[in-house]
């Protein structure tokens, strides 16, 4: 459902409470592992991804039909993620006591979920905010360049150079963890 | 050569706990929660959502999962969020809603108007249904105003049960007239002693010379011998009277 951006534009202005629980549906996994890797615990990533999804949505309901046809939804959303998650990791910088609750054994069946976010996290957290929140838009959500870009609001350029820095610099980090070893 | 950083990012991709999307439903008000709540005439089921509370069931009256057919929309049970419960706990204990939060989409400007009017009658009080309509603007909208009293999605806490018949009977309720004469009992509306045919439509104050609705509070705290009592508007104005302010019986 909803492959192409245009479809979704149309459902959601055709009809908003209809169409938006299918937006949750495909974007809630992206939106969740973002969130989950920019802030470092599930607990405040599952915050940031509801208040995004809810806040996108009263934007929605307040848009003419005309706005909601020329809105690029998905980049909308990205476009709030960063914000909420930007303003939830200053609230919990200000409130150290729930900055503590880190935590780093993260259950997922199937996968290698505990190891990976256990590592993953102090390294991500390492990095600069921008080519963070780039690295993990695009390699962890899976998202193109152009969006990432949108969502951050840089060229396009901008955003494959914050991505590939960042990659470096986490090559970078294993590779000196290895010499520590 | 494979990038082995970006392999392990991918691997950080999760699938979101199913609770995500049910609390976004919740909170966008296109879905309910429902919890159980005590009342004063029994346990009932309470629908909210991120607006506010949607419906009010008593518990046997409707089956639990039949809720999403009073909201038209999907309905979950999890517990209220607490400013919330704490507000519908203070209202179902005082009687009074005026700080509840009501989700009232899908009813028209008119039964909004009306439920709206309901409320501002204080606990252990009556109002007859033709007092609403005369109230909202619509003084020949009696019938209109029964039938919007009859779908009120949130009975109880919008007090419904607080709007009588004009010949003084308690008249229907969509529980049934039972509780609603148990609901009026619970907040101390002396119902023998008030309701029924047998007894004045108003009362009135020989010192002040003003009369009221007899469940008024002006009304109550009239002495027994200065107190009059009118069958019509007309009689009482006859006698020298004016309509109370508060209670504005005409």
């Amino acid at each position: 459902m909803f492959n192409k951006p245009m479809e979704l534009s149309a459902a959601l202005a055709a009809n908003l409470d209809a169409a938006y629980p299918e937006v949750v549906r495909a974007l809630q996994g992206q939106v969740f592992s973002t969130a989950r890797q920019l802030l470092g615990n599930r607990h405040d990533a599952e915050d940031a991804a509801q208040e995004t999804f809810v806040r996108v949505y009263r934007a929605l309901s307040r848009f003419s039909t005309e706005r909601i046809l020329d809105l690029r939804i998905r980049s909308y959303v990205w476009t709030t993620l960063i914000n909420v998650c930007r303003n939830q990791a200053r609230s919990s910088r200000r409130h150290p006591q729930t900055a503590l609750e880190v935590d780093h054994g993260f259950v997922d069946p199937g996968s290698t979920g505990v190891e990976a976010s256990a590592t993953w996290g102090p390294r991500l957290a390492r990095l600069p905010e921008r080519q963070r929140t780039a690295v993990v838009m695009h390699h962890v959500a899976g998202l193109p360049y152009v969006e990432v870009a949108e969502a951050l609001g840089v060229p396009v350029g901008t955003a494959k150079a914050d991505v590939h820095r960042a990659l470096a610099r986490l090559r970078t980090m294993i590779e000196t963890e290895g010499e520590v070893a | 050569m494979i990038d082995t950083v970006a392999v392990a990012l991918e691997g950080l991709r999760f699938e979101a706990p199913e609770e995500l999307f049910t609390s976004v439903m919740i909170e966008t008000g296109l879905a309910d929660g429902y919890a159980s709540m005590r009342t004063s005439i029994g346990d009932a089921w309470v629908a909210f959502n991120g607006l506010g509370v949607s419906a009010l069931v008593p518990v046997g009256t409707i089956d639990e999962m039949e809720l999403g057919d009073v909201t038209r929309r999907p309905a979950h049970s999890r517990p209220m969020p607490e400013p919330l419960a704490d507000r519908v706990e203070e209202a179902l204990r005082s009687g009074r809603s005026q700080r509840v939060p009501f989700d009232l989409r899908g009813l028209s400007d008119f039964a909004r108007a009306v439920l709206a009017k309901t409320a501002e009658i204080p606990p252990g009080q009556v109002r007859p249904y033709g007092w609403v309509a005369r109230e909202i603007g619509h003084p020949a909208a009696v019938r209109a105003v029964g039938t919007a009293l009859a779908r009120n999605p949130v009975p109880i806490l919008i007090p419904c049960h607080r709007v009588v018949r004009s010949d003084n009977t308690v008249g229907q309720y969509a529980f049934g007239p039972d509780r609603k004469v148990r609901l009026l009992e619970a907040e101390g509306l002396d119902v023998g002693g008030i309701m029924g045919r047998q007894h004045a439509r108003f009362v009135g104050s020989g010192t002040t010379r003003i009369f009221c609705h007899p469940s008024c509070a002006r009304a109550r705290r009239i002495r027994p011998e200065y107190r009059h009592e009118f069958d019509s508007e007309a009689e009482a104005f006859e006698a020298g009277y004016r309509p109370c302010r508060i209670c504005r019986p005409i």
